[in-house]
């Protein structure tokens, strides 16, 4: 099997499992509604990123570590993680004006329970053992956390694997982003594993 | 003009990603966001060219990196060379502008915002090109978006207003 095709096997039901897991927490369907898997040069992409404007979003970042290796990012417009926040402390949407520690609080639990959801995936499904690092909650530009969130799968290459995940929350027209990097070297191994080399 | 960027200044909106340069003549905008990056806007302004440059680290690990522009001593050596070779600028005619270089990981150990910064200076001094003005570090991201008509770079750091460089 090929590295694309590995690669789109674990992540297509790792999106799956992420999007069960945030209809659970926001208890409102998150549809799934840009989903790309793909080779990306880096300029090209954080270009495309930075034509898209300058929203200010809230991200959680989380480190995957363990058989193999790869890089978990969440985004979303501030506004609506004040909503996401809302609905996680049973408040009604709109209560939450401006971001404060529970808005933080609520996205650092997205981020932690989808990256825990995508291991226990690859736990299961896979047989391969990876650890999530406590998320890191952070809001600034989205330009700029993409490519802060690139940095390090980028320092040796100039191109990277990108799985990049939209989903749409119908009920409250929300829109927020998943992405994740493999670490190339490490789905190499799994390449070689799942062939039987 | 791609779709979403501001347009309350006037002239052609183009948008720069990680790891590379843009040249502009006068009525160009070039924009960009950057986190622990740097941004080098260098201008001449008597032929109204401006470039700017968007690298990522401070050193490239060989001479001739395929992606030039992702690191400091070759993003600005080739883009130096072009604006020789493609706008006859000379080096002499030139002004620099620097942004950029944040620690935007809470926990990160790295510090290659600082590190950046450092070099940018280090190698702007070396080519005896003269930092007009610069606004480096900290913790948030900066938006920028240089001006080729003028020379100008209106920089906006996260949470705060946009000021005029």
């Amino acid at each position: 099997m090929e590295l694309k095709k590995v690669i789109e096997l674990v992540t297509k039901r790792s999106i799956d499992r992420a999007s069960q897991v945030l209809s659970k927490i926001i208890r409102a369907g998150a549809r799934i509604e840009h989903e790309q898997v793909s080779v990306v040069d880096i300029s090209q992409v954080t270009e495309r990123m930075m034509a898209e404007g300058d929203d200010s979003v809230l991200a959680s970042l989380v480190n995957l570590e363990g058989d193999i290796s790869f890089k978990f990012l969440f985004l979303i417009k501030i506004e609506d993680a004040c909503v996401f926040a809302d609905i996680m402390l049973r408040n009604e949407p709109g209560t939450t004006k401006h971001m404060d520690d529970y808005t933080r609080s609520a996205i650092q639990e997205i981020g932690n329970i989808m990256s825990g959801s995508i291991a226990n995936i690859f736990s299961r499904d896979f047989d391969i053992n990876i650890m999530p690092s406590i998320p890191m909650v952070f809001d600034d530009f989205k330009a700029g956390i993409f490519s802060n969130f690139i940095l390090e799968g980028a320092d040796k290459e100039d191109i990277i694997w990108l799985i990049q995940i939209k989903f749409w929350v119908v009920r409250m027209q929300i829109e927020c982003e998943m992405f994740l990097i493999p670490d190339w070297k490490s789905f190499t191994l799994l390449e070689k594993s799942m062939n039987g080399e | 003009m791609p779709p979403n960027l501001k347009k309350d200044l006037p002239g052609k909106h183009v948008a720069l990603g990680v790891g590379d340069f843009k040249v502009g003549r006068e009525g160009e905008i070039i924009e960009t966001v950057l986190g622990c990056c740097v941004g080098v806007c260098l201008y001449d302004k008597n032929k109204k060219v401006g470039s700017l440059l968007h690298f990522m680290l401070p050193a490239a690990p060989q001479k001739e990196p395929a992606k030039m522009a992702k690191y400091a001593d070759t993003g600005l050596r080739e883009m130096l060379r072009v604006l020789r070779q493609q706008y006859r600028v000379k080096k002499a005619d030139l002004t620099a502008k620097v942004f950029g270089g944040a620690k935007m990981l809470p926990r990160s150990t790295l510090q290659i915002g600082r590190d950046n910064s450092q070099k940018i200076r280090e190698l702007l001094n070396q080519h005896k090109i003269p930092i007009l003005k610069e606004k480096m570090g900290g913790a948030r991201g900066y938006k920028i978006r240089f001006d080729t008509s003028t020379g100008t770079v209106y920089c906006q750091v996260y949470g705060q207003k946009e000021k005029k460089y």
